[in-house]
């Protein structure tokens, strides 16, 4: 008897058609979508919590490099790690947690970039690559909420600067 | 006499299959790439200080020396080596008049074509945004204008759609 019913039900298979025309359609707006949205910017950034960047028309790519995040209440960020709040009532015009962090940022890199100056091969990417970070290794990307004063600015500037970082590339949101 | 019918042949069905999997692969690297902010950067450089030997030829032209003093209420434009007052810039509906600003960065520009760079003063209460507008202002000119072709220093005509941008903050020690 059950015999019988799969064999009933075996003469009734077809081979199945789905129709994928409907799929393809969201994949190819998704690809346009993506496409469109893509660049080749090697700077990876997570905007931190009360950062609102200000728009600009500047449409030069951002590169890796130390940064330093202010937001809307004064928090400091250095490569999305906290390290303390600005303190108005200060009048020095270095900001002290700053230069330590930079300070210590630095030695990080001029550590990789020896290392890598040991241990590099002849293979072009390598010396690309530590071409890049010789590069890079005086610029700091600032991130700030559009709303800070220019006093916060200057400070992390000249504390920046002190600290070994005098190329200031200030991040921005595109408006164009 | 009888016509014989030909059978239709069925139509042929493409094997997408592989363009699939391209697609869903090229879409799985695009959105662990994909950066939904569009950011940009604008470039400044801490001033450095260079040491000049009187031996040393001096220049044929003035230099421009271009300040913008921006304070909360105006923006102060300011040439030559004495810091001469050269225009006073406005607010225009609570904003700095940025069009008038970039017009007299325009006519600086046409003068002098070699000029790349701009020191911006501000005051320490203007916001950060603000800082930002001016800068775009004085670095490219505005996608209506029409591009400058103006001598150099060599007396060769050069066209450019740049004004000022090399950005220098002059507070900064």
């Amino acid at each position: 008897m059950r015999n019988k019913r799969f064999k009933v039900r075996r003469s009734g298979d077809k081979e199945l058609d789905v129709d994928i025309t409907s799929l393809l359609d969201i994949l190819v707006i998704l690809l346009v979508f993506l496409l469109k949205s893509y660049n080749a910017s090697d700077l990876k950034l997570e905007v931190a919590k009360n950062i609102e960047l200000p728009t600009s028309k500047s449409s030069q790519l951002g590169n890796m490099a130390v940064i330093v995040q202010v937001s809307g209440e004064k928090d400091i960020w250095i490569n999305n790690r906290k390290i303390g709040r600005y303190l108005a009532s200060t009048d020095d015009e270095k900001i002290e947690i700053l230069y330590s962090a930079l300070e210590e940022e630095g030695k990080k890199q001029d550590e990789v970039i020896k290392d890598l100056e040991t241990t590099v091969s002849s293979a072009t990417s390598d010396k690309g690559a530590l071409a890049t970070r010789k590069a890079n290794r005086k610029r700091v990307n600032i991130v700030m909420d559009q709303a800070v004063p220019y006093e916060v600015l200057r400070k992390v500037m000249h504390t920046s600067a002190l600290a070994g970082f005098p190329e200031f590339k200030f991040i921005v949101q595109g408006n164009f | 006499m009888k016509r014989k019918i030909k059978k239709k042949a069925a139509p042929c069905k493409p094997n997408v299959i592989p363009i699939l999997d391209a697609v869903f692969i090229f879409i799985f690297f695009l959105l662990m790439s994909a950066q939904f902010l569009e950011i940009y950067e604008i470039g400044s450089d801490a001033p450095a200080v260079k040491t000049v030997s009187e031996d040393q030829p001096k220049d044929k032209k003035p230099p421009l020396n271009l300040t913008l003093v921006v304070n909360k209420e105006e923006i102060v434009m300011k040439t030559g080596l004495d810091g001469n007052i050269h225009k006073t810039i406005g607010m225009k509906d609570g904003n700095y008049n940025l069009d008038e600003l970039a017009q007299e960065l325009v006519t600086l520009k046409k003068g002098h074509a070699s000029e790349t760079s701009v020191i911006i003063r501000p005051d320490s209460k203007v916001e950060y945004k603000k800082i930002v507008y001016i800068m775009d202002t004085c670095r490219e000119l505005p996608s209506a204008t029409p591009s400058i072709i103006a001598k150099n220093d060599k007396g060769e005509s050069v066209e450019t759609r740049t004004l000022f941008e090399q950005i220098i903050f002059e507070t900064l020690i």
